[in-house]
């Protein structure tokens, strides 16, 4: 082998390479995130201890949809839109995600408008986590960490002093929001170790909780549950009530079909690592393993929820409480709604563990705030790249962080959180998960498009999937089934907006302005460039090579 | 090895407008679609000068081997593909080109004599870099001849000395390395395809005195430096266009605290050549990873990046006029 380049002389190295081929002494792309962190981003999205919060909420709809079955057709109905994003990231390994992927593969307009759409839907669910632990969860914990330390005077600032009122709410939330935004702006890595910590830490808590599940059987539920809402509701009447209103117990195969979009949206997020795709290392295993990953650890979660839910809590009261609690208000006379970590907790006197199943949701809902910083970011800074945003926003500050793009990330979310704690004006932007749906279709309609209308992206780049099928690449196919099957969630979106988000003319109107301002933008940006000679359409579209 | 060459003049004969508008791209390594891309930008965005800055060849030579049955076996990113007729060959080919590497027809003997000998594969790999680069440029000049726009071509560390005599016709398509070019309004361009030091031991690779000498040459050449272009392959130090993942004796990423440590790795020699003569304008490339921009004093500094194995072309369209930069916008066609 030859170290030293003469002039005339080619510095080849002997041997070939695991990947076929002979190489050079030359230069090699090195890029900046890892499996690792690309998990921690994936599981973060996912957020496995908000999934586990709110773990019933298909059965709100369809009460007699049997969950593991639901949940392992779902998690297969999501591989094909993990498929999807894994070929995507591999064929346009750029930051930017979903914005990257429509504009270059569909159209620069329907990009700009996927790309918009997403700063103002995303910026909802870390709003929304933001409201739930400023108004309770943070609560929890604390009052319990008051416990485990005896230090009462903590609890009864928890359960007292900080237990109401919207100020204080705001202040809680807003301080959470600044802290993270703060460390996010001030060091991606520290933000990455955040991301981290939660990661490891949310798992190591719902295995906890899990296991005190598991240690338990129902009658001790069933003893638990009537000593924790004495005189006010039991396990029998829960039951009882739900006949009364119609819910008849058992499965049905047409409630367990129609249950699997909802059983598909526990794990989504499972993608997210896309958005900083270009700063993937080894993009096509990383992206894999984050993808996969992220989606069967989730997975293996939720069915091992499922099944200790079932055995545990019993699947004729968890149907008929969830039911009550969606459809019929009126008879459902329990306290709080159904909720896997509230019913872990009763199943306790520990302290430590009555801390430890506190911390589940504060440990998912800093983590997913962090991920929303970190991703939704990027996503602005693809678009200001482009120029569809102004230039200042991808200026990176003193730290080498995109902190123009994660301040305006964090006002957005702030914005929304404001309008969770002290108006019901939120519930206009409910409709995300149809919004998000919208996206997945045209997403999944990208690969497709990439392989019969980009042919030279998509001969260039890895094939993830290389087989055919009858001739077709088999990652067209489940780009078309992917595609169909986001339609039909958004279709239950619409048609079934119960627990997804009610459907009004306002969440309507709110779903068009988040999708149209992008486009109008880019509009505006296109004609203002046609005044100084530059086709911005031809900017963001492919060279013809012939 | 290069000599300083004298002042010429490559003003582009077609100008609508008081402007210059050019395209500017690097590190397509070996990329036959990108290339193709680059010599078609010209018309897709309308640009008037099309500069190349460095890095065209490729790095990687695939075999692809003749078996007893008369089919085709080769890698492509890590994976098997076989060829059962000619028409499958010449897919495969096409495919090898497309992602920046060389195809060589081999059987399976001069496969086993080929991975035992650097000599040999050092051979391969300059007949197919030669090969390419005469077919690139004989393929620019037949394409951008008589459209008036100017291809300006540069070789960088990556590329041997060797493709210099094939680079370039001397009259649609230049090799403008080393040299300082007026383009139109006054507007200079200054090239250099030399970098510092890198751990891989590429072929220009020179210490930074050399290219601050170099540069000085260069420089005193410039009329009117507030409204050069520098197109120097390696970005300024510490610019953060510059910025990679410091890696190890092995080139394994080095990783404190499990977080990459990134380190920057420009030219200081660069930096103080801009500092010092202050040009309208870096185009620079090199950090295929680093993608955006800076400021040192007036002078916008670009690298547009590189994602070449896919067959993206990044560039950068600049709007320039010898007052100011007008406008720019990064491509990625």
């Amino acid at each position: 082998m030859s170290s030293t380049a003469e002039p005339g002389g080619v510095a080849a190295k002997a041997g070939i390479t695991p990947q076929g081929m002979f190489v050079r002494d030359a230069t090699g792309l090195v890029r900046q995130i890892g499996p690792w962190h690309a998990l921690a981003i994936a599981i973060g999205s996912i957020n496995i201890g908000g999934g586990f919060i709110a773990f019933f909420y298909m059965l709100g709809v369809f009460p007699r949809a049997d969950l593991p079955v639901t949940l392992i057709l779902g998690l297969i109905a999501s591989f094909a839109l993990g498929a999807v994003y894994v070929q995507l990231v591999c064929s346009l390994p750029r930051t930017g995600g979903d914005y990257v992927f429509a504009s270059r593969l569909l159209h620069p307009v329907l990009g700009a408008s996927i790309g918009g759409a997403e700063f103002l839907v995303f910026a909802t669910f870390p709003a929304f986590w933001a409201a739930n632990f400023s108004t309770g969860n943070f609560q929890g914990v604390l009052g319990s960490l008051g416990q485990l330390l005896g230090w009462h005077g903590l609890t009864h600032f928890a359960d007292v002093t900080i237990a109401s009122g919207s100020g204080k709410f705001f202040v809680i939330g807003l301080i959470l929001l600044l802290a993270l935004t703060a460390v996010v702006i001030w060091s991606t890595k520290a933000g990455a170790r955040i991301l981290s910590f939660c990661f490891v830490a949310g798992l190591t808590t719902l295995v906890i909780g899990l296991i005190v599940l598991l240690t338990h059987s129902n009658a001790d539920f069933v003893r638990a549950f009537n000593a924790t809402y004495k005189g006010k509701a039991t396990y029998a009447g829960v039951i009882a009530a739900g006949t009364k209103a119609g819910y008849t117990g058992g499965f049905s195969f047409s409630n367990t079909l129609s249950a699997l979009p909802y059983a598909a949206l526990l794990i989504w997020g499972f993608s997210w690592a896309a958005y900083p795709a270009g700063e993937l290392r080894q993009v096509s295993r990383t992206i894999k393993w984050s993808v996969y990953g992220s989606a069967s650890i989730a997975m293996i979660f939720f069915l091992v929820t499922a099944f200790v839910a079932n055995s545990v809590l019993g699947t004729r009261f968890i149907g008929s409480a969830n039911f009550l609690s969606a459809q019929h208000a009126s008879l459902y006379t329990v306290p709080a709604g159904p909720s896997m970590t509230l019913y872990t907790g009763m199943l306790t006197t520990s302290t430590f563990l009555q801390f430890i199943i506190n911390l589940i949701p504060v440990l998912a809902e800093i983590g997913i705030i962090t991920v929303y910083l970190m991703t939704t970011s990027r996503i602005l800074f693809a678009l200001s790249f482009d120029r569809i945003l102004p230039h200042g926003i991808r200026s990176l500050s003193r730290f080498g962080t995109p902190a123009v793009a994660v301040i305006a990330t964090a006002i957005s979310i702030g914005v929304m959180f404001t309008l969770a704690i002290f108006t019901s004006l939120l519930t206009v932007w409910s409709n995300g998960t149809l919004g998000l749906a919208i996206i997945y279709v045209f997403v999944s309609a990208a690969v497709v498009m990439l392989v019969y209308r980009h042919r030279e992206i998509w001969d260039s780049g890895p094939k993830t999937l290389s087989m055919k099928v009858a001739g077709v690449p088999l990652i067209a196919i489940i780009g078309a089934f992917s595609t169909a099957f986001a339609l039909l969630i958004a279709i239950l979106a619409i048609v079934k907006p119960l627990e997804i988000g009610p459907l009004s003319w306002k969440s309507i109107v709110a779903l068009v302005i988040a999708f149209a301002w992008g486009a109008v933008v880019y509009l505006w940006l296109r004609s203002s460039y046609k005044r100084q000679g530059i086709n911005l359409n031809a900017v963001l579209t492919e060279i013809p090579p012939e | 090895m290069i000599s300083l060459r004298s002042r010429s003049s490559a003003a582009p004969k077609k100008q609508p407008t008081g402007r210059l508008r050019v395209f500017y791209c690097g590190d397509i390594h070996g990329s036959d679609v990108c290339f193709r891309k680059f010599v078609n930008a010209g018309a897709h965005y309308e640009a008037d000068v099309l500069v190349l800055g460095g890095d065209i060849t490729g790095k990687g030579l695939v075999p692809i081997v003749r078996l007893d049955d008369g089919t085709w076996r080769g890698y492509l990113h890590g994976q098997p593909r076989s060829c059962a007729n000619g028409e499958e060959l010449e897919a495969l080919r096409l495919a090898v080109s497309r992602a920046g590497f060389y195809a060589v027809e081999v059987t399976a003997d001069e496969l086993a004599r080929l991975e035992q000998s650097a000599d040999g594969q050092s051979d391969a790999f300059r007949t197919a870099m030669i090969e390419q680069v005469s077919a690139w440029t004989a393929l620019a000049s037949e394409r951008l001849a008589g459209t008036g726009r100017l291809c300006l071509v540069m070789p960088g560390n990556d590329d041997e000395y060797f493709i210099d005599d094939y680079l370039g016709d001397g009259e649609t398509v230049q090799n403008v390395d080393g040299k300082v070019v007026e383009l139109q309004n006054g507007i200079e361009l200054v090239s250099l395809a030399w970098s510092n030091a890198t751990p891989w031991n590429s072929a220009r690779e020179f210490s930074e005195e050399k290219i601050a000498e170099r540069l000085g040459e260069l420089s005193s050449q410039v009329e009117r430096p507030q409204s050069a272009i520098f197109n120097v392959h390696v970005p300024p130090f510490a610019s953060g266009i510059d910025t990679v993942q410091k890696l190890d004796d092995q080139f394994r990423p080095v990783v404190e605290n499990g977080m990459p440590v990134e380190i920057p790795v420009g030219s200081t020699a660069v930096r103080e050549a801009i500092e010092h003569a202050q040009p309208r304008l870096g185009l620079h490339g090199h950090i295929h990873e680093s993608k955006g921009e800076a400021r040192i004093g007036k002078t916008l500094c670009i690298n547009p990046g590189s994602d070449y194995a896919s067959g993206r072309l990044h560039g950068v369209l600049v709007d320039i006029s010898p007052e100011r930069v007008e406008r720019h916008i990064y491509t990625e066609g």
